[in-house]
């Protein structure tokens, strides 16, 4: 039987040892194997929070149906009114990407950057922190313990592109958490009429509540504003603009860390508000959505196009990532769901593989495409996983972006909406030129300058355990078809 | 599960799985490297032949054999006369590269990456024909195109070997996703995959969808196997090594367009003949390319430009043999398969001594090259074989298979088809006597007597042995071959004698065979002093015979109309360039446009609205105030960094923020219909 410990303890875990992280440090620093006490110490942080993770899902699993839960703090009177959690099958596989990816990205963190530097501490301490806020937003239950967990993460975010303070960051943090509060501005105030409506904040009440909800007027504009609030957070276009400049100035750790944590956080959540809360049966967001998608996928991959800058492209690869998600979203079909669920895992792995190998590069003093010229001989393992990156994100099989893609597609012609689905093939023909460009300029050009680099070997580990990872679940996506659906073909879209 | 349809599985899984333990075992030595590749192709061909006799003595119906794959998806194994057909060349011809490369590749660095994506090749193009579904198939027909991409830049620290190869890879992607397209329209259509499915269901879908599907699978075909407009690539992906593009280029890859093609007139049935213009798309494709193909290789002087060349002229032979099948049972289907294996015989034939001979003297310049038979002769004989089947001259095996094909074109009454096909014939036996002249005639050209060149070691003969006797014997096998693929040809192995085509044909060859003697073998040496600048011998033969002056103006001619296709393959060659920076274009006009409309949007705030303006303009100072103050603090001139760097400004977000809410708003109103 699930009890609501097991629910709080990998959030408290993580919570704790971002705490215990400081003062250990300063332990750490002491003595003479730093670096392998940086990193007995977050696998230890890990294989506790791990341990939590799956004794969740192992036990959810081990259930005889696989239902939602409800689990509320305070019983009694204040029921209504207390911070509620919720798991179902999707909030597990959340929390198993989560809990896995936040590992991969630290370690590679450990390795990129000296920790030694003073405030590296509380660089690490955040991340765990983010990464407990995310497990949070996943399992909650209603919706202002999702706004609380989310927006912690969601600001939080804004430390982590800090930390190389200079004016570049300052400037594109600042604006970054500017357009977050503004967001948050937008949530808070649709939640607050969406309770006014329905008179709770719970999901399956608010869901029930809006399908029966006879006057739909003040709903449309509480879903205008919850809609706005939410488009910005996941950098649904036109909303998009901080994206590029946000993770383009903030370091490559970091960038790998929201790519693949926070952006995928955002999509949950679009995902838990549209496709369970607001179900197009209480409001037609349908074709509104169909239109953010296509413009999402056509902006987003134009935009990338004529990047000189290589981390600059990829973040705009991000936001024609949400276009492919949002296409998932819009089809409503329990295969668009698997495929979405599956593209998250697959986008943000891929992105942050991106990342972390344009990371290394740009810690030699490549940055533009011209400075990649030949960079593939100077820098063959790297530069490979580049190239992985790159082939899965164009949807060459057998790699994971080609079963993602297809998933989505597909999810998109069973729903009758074929024509996002051609813009959606048209645009990824579209995103191969332009990382065929990407490799041209590795491979085929003549390098600037013979200078000799001698590729770190630690850092490899965690770029090629992502790398394996793309290739593996490419080749079986029954591992993440199993997790979604542990009962064979279960029905993930509420019914209506 | 019958001993045959495991034997379908392993075929294709033995050798994927082996290429993983290349890496691993070239760590020991890089001898049993070597021998561990040429045992598991020997294996798969055993186990590919060994399903020979099943099909041969059997109905003729498939044997399937499937398992779930995911989520109501099925992987399975297809065996029919087409797919083994198929398999046993792979197979085969897998294993004669694999004994070839331990001669031409033994002084290459990289070998471990070489041998991993050949057999990583030979079990995936096993895996494209054998597949039960569309949905395998086509992820193996990616992972040849990768297999192809990879092999052609072997040699990655050449630049030109990476662009071919990226070339390559784009080019024929064209193909995939049209072909993508057929298969997403026929899973849309029917909700399956799986070929006996479809074959059961076929009937149900209406033919405006079901011309969709063939011409964008014709689509994919194309680009696979480099049809006209898409031929191009073929030539570029020379920059391979030689036995990758004798197996790949020439023998199997550019066949899985055929075999699409073939299987999809088996799964479409008699349905085939029901398509508009589809038939009549392929034949004419099909007997356009051949005919350009031929003429490009009258041009080119590259030794391997006249094999790729080559190639695209017999698979338009191919294409247009399948343009004239309005179902399995018709001349064409057996005609063009039949003239696919004889055709993989001495192309590849022709490839392997190519390789020899490149080996040899370290160029692929036909015009450094000339009287090598004395030097190569098991080369030259060789090649004196290749050349007489290459030209389709009796009794060798593309006398028989390319008499079918021309049987059938001329079956359907198509009188200019009929001539093309003639005339490209003629072109075929040209240019293989000029490739003949140009490298074995003649004296010893400077080139020749400088590299000092030597008969091409036991490992690479042999194999080349191999496809010459099959060269020879496979015309008289014709009648087993067509009671293999289970088809009743009306005529006999003698009739191919009697009928009309056979003098038209021959009596065609003489003035042509005539004209390229003169041309090239009695001037060869002028083909060199122009090269090295004296031509005295030249003007004086060229005037000595009356003869001499009325062909070399034909066959200037000819060159000339040549060189002209040429120069337009070049300006063709422009205009993916051309439409990628028309994208280019596009996409910096949108980005700017943006910023445009952003600034303008709050140009009109500014003005329309005073007070409010004065709001937002208060927000933006004092915004700017503090980003400075920080940014001063930090690194001095923060503003300065701010205008270099390409990010947005604050405004900008926010206008385009409140652009996507007013959408928000107009669409969400528009489906509510308020």
């Amino acid at each position: 039987m699930i009890e609501i410990i097991d629910i709080i303890l990998p959030i408290l875990s993580l919570v704790i040892s971002a705490l215990l992280t400081i003062p250990v440090f300063r332990l750490i620093r002491k003595s003479s194997h730093k670096l392998a006490l940086t990193v007995g110490w977050f696998m230890a942080v890990y294989a506790v929070a791990g341990t939590a993770v799956a004794n969740l899902a192992l036990k959810y699993y081990g259930l005889e149906s696989y239902s939602v839960l409800n689990f509320t703090l305070n019983g009694g009177a204040l029921a209504g009114l207390s911070s509620s959690f919720m798991i179902d099958v999707i909030s597990i596989y959340m929390s198993i990407i989560v809990i896995a990816l936040s590992a991969i990205i630290l370690i590679y963190t450990v390795f990129a950057i000296n920790s030694n530097e003073r405030p590296s501490e509380r660089y690490f301490a955040i991340m765990l922190m983010l990464t407990a806020a995310l497990l949070g937003a996943v399992l909650s239950g209603d919706l202002l313990t999702l706004f609380i967990f989310w927006e912690a993460a969601a600001a939080g975010a804004g430390f982590l592109m800090l930390y190389k303070k200079n004016a570049l960051t300052i400037n594109s943090t600042l604006k970054y958490l500017v357009m977050i509060i503004i967001a948050s501005a937008f949530v808070v105030f649709g939640l607050s009429i969406v309770y006014g409506i329905t008179g709770s904040l719970n999901f399956t009440d608010v869901q029930q509540a809006l399908v029966t909800l006879a006057d739909k007027r003040l709903l449309v504009i509480a879903f205008i504003f919850i809609a706005t609030g939410y488009a910005i957070e996941s950098a649904i276009v036109p909303f998009h603009f901080w994206l590029p400049d946000a993770y383009t100035a903030a370091p490559s750790t970091s960038a790998a860390f929201l790519s693949a944590l926070v952006d995928q956080g955002s999509y949950y959540i679009l995902i838990r508000v549209l496709v369970f809360i607001i179900t197009p049966a209480g409001l037609n967001w349908i074709f509104m959505l169909a239109v953010m998608a296509a413009l999402t996928m056509i902006v987003g991959n134009l935009f990338a196009l004529i990047q000189t800058n290589v981390k600059r492209l990829i973040a705009n690869i991000c936001v024609a990532d949400v276009g492919y998600n949002l296409v998932a979203i819009t089809s409503y079909t329990s295969l668009g769901l698997v495929g979405n669920l599956y593209f998250f895992l697959i986008g943000g792995i891929t992105t942050a593989l991106a990342f972390m190998a344009v990371g290394v590069m740009n810690s030699h003093g490549y940055k533009t495409l011209e400075d990649f010229s030949g960079i593939g001989r100077k820098m063959p393992l790297v530069s490979l996983a580049l190239v992985m990156a790159g082939l899965s994100f164009a949807g060459v099989p057998p790699l994971g972006g080609f079963m993602a893609k297809y998933l989505v597609f597909t999810s998109a012609i069973e729903a009758n909406m074929s024509w996002l689905a051609v813009i959606g093939v048209l645009t990824s023909v579209l995103q191969t030129a332009y990382l065929f460009r990407l490799v041209n300029y590795m491979y085929a050009r003549k390098p600037k300058d013979e200078t000799v680099i001698n590729e770190s070997k630690r850092i490899l580990i965690p770029i090629f355990i992502l790398a394996a990872a793309i290739l593996i679940l490419g080749l079986f996506p029954q591992i993440v078809f199993n997790l979604l659906q542990p009962g064979g073909n279960l029905q993930l879209i509420p019914p209506i | 599960m019958s001993l045959d349809s495991i034997t379908g599985w392993l075929v294709w899984v033995i050798p994927l799985i082996s290429s993983l333990f290349v890496p691993l075992i070239s760590k020991f030595s890089a001898k049993a490297r070597n021998y561990f590749v040429v045992l598991i192709a020997a294996i798969t061909t055993g186990l590919a032949l060994s399903m020979v006799p099943g099909v041969f003595f059997g109905s003729g119906e498939p044997t399937v054999s499937s398992v779930v794959w995911f989520a109501g998806i099925n992987a399975g194994v297809f065996i029919d006369p087409l797919s083994v057909l198929f398999t046993s060349l792979v197979a085969f011809f897998g294993l004669i590269i694999a004994v070839y490369s331990l001669g031409y590749m033994a002084h290459e660095e990289g070998l471990t990456r070489y041998y991993f994506l050949l057999l990583l090749f030979i079990g995936s193009m096993i895996g494209l024909v054998i597949s039960d579904n569309l949905l395998q198939m086509f992820i193996f027909w990616e992972m040849v195109g990768l297999c192809s991409f990879t092999l052609i830049s072997f040699w990655y620290k050449r630049p030109e070997s990476v662009k071919a190869g990226t070339k390559v890879f784009i080019m024929t992607r064209i193909g995939d996703i049209a072909l993508l397209g057929a298969i997403a329209l026929v899973y849309v259509s029917l909700g399956t995959f799986s070929f006996r499915e479809i074959i059961a269901g076929i009937s149900s879908i209406p033919i405006p969808t079901l011309t969709a599907i063939a011409f964008l699978t014709l689509g994919g075909a194309i680009a696979k196997s480099a049809q006209l407009p898409l031929h191009t690539w073929l030539y570029s992906a020379m920059e391979a090594p030689t036995s990758v593009s004798a197996l790949l280029h020439s023998a199997t890859m550019v066949k899985a367009g055929i075999y699409l093609i073939a299987r999809f007139i088996l799964i479409i049935g008699p349905l085939a003949a029901a398509l508009p213009y589809w038939l009549p798309t392929i034949a004419w494709i099909g007997v356009l390319t051949a005919i350009v193909g031929a003429t490009l290789a009258f041009y080119t002087n590259d030794i391997k430009g006249v094999l790729a060349y080559s190639t695209i002229s017999q698979l338009g032979f191919m294409m247009a043999a399948l343009g004239t099948a309005s179902s399995a049972s018709s001349l064409g289907w057996f005609a063009s398969l039949y003239h696919m294996m004889s055709h993989a015989f001495f192309e590849g034939l022709g490839f392997l001594l190519a390789g020899g001979i490149i080996h040899a003297l370290g160029t692929r310049d036909m015009r450094l090259m000339g009287g090598l038979k004395k030097a190569m002769p098991i080369t030259f004989i060789l090649a004196v074989i290749m050349i007489i089947t290459t030209s389709g001259l009796p009794p060798f095996a593309a006398f028989f298979s390319k008499g079918l094909i021309i049987t059938s074109i001329s079956e359907t009454g198509n009188l200019v088809q009929t001539i093309i096909l003639f005339a490209t014939t003629m072109l075929t036996f040209a240019y293989s006597l000029r490739f003949m002249a140009l490298i074995f005639m003649g004296k010893e050209s400077d080139h020749i007597t400088k590299m000092h060149p030597h008969e091409a070691p036991k490992t690479m003969l042999y194999p080349a042995i191999v496809l010459a006797i099959l060269c020879v014997v496979w015309g008289v096998a014709q009648p087993l071959v067509a009671s293999f693929m289970h088809v009743e040809l009306e005529i006999s192995l003698v009739g191919a004698f009697v009928n009309l085509e056979t003098p038209i044909f021959l009596s065609l060859l003489l003035p042509t065979g005539l004209l390229i003697y003169y041309t090239y073998y009695k001037t060869s040496s002028n083909i060199r002093t122009i090269v090295s600048g004296k031509n005295p011998i030249t003007t004086i033969l060229s005037h000595g015979y009356f003869f001499d002056d009325i062909y070399n103006a034909i066959a200037k001619g000819i060159t000339k109309v040549s060189n002209s296709l040429g120069h337009f393959e070049d300006k063709y060659n422009l205009i993916p360039q051309k439409v990628a920076s028309g994208f280019f274009r596009f996409a910096s006009a949108v980005h700017s446009s943006f910023d445009v409309a952003t600034d303008q949007f709050l140009n009109v705030i500014a003005t329309r609205s005073i007070s409010g303006a004065s709001e937002i303009h208060k927000f933006d100072v004092l915004l700017d105030k503090f980003l400075s103050a920080i940014g001063n603090k930090t690194v001095s001139g923060a503003s300065e960094i701010k205008r270099k760097t390409p990010s947005t400004s604050l405004q900008h977000y926010i206008a385009a923020a409140v652009l996507g809410f007013v959408l928000i708003v107009i669409l969400i109103i528009l489906t509510m219909g308020v």
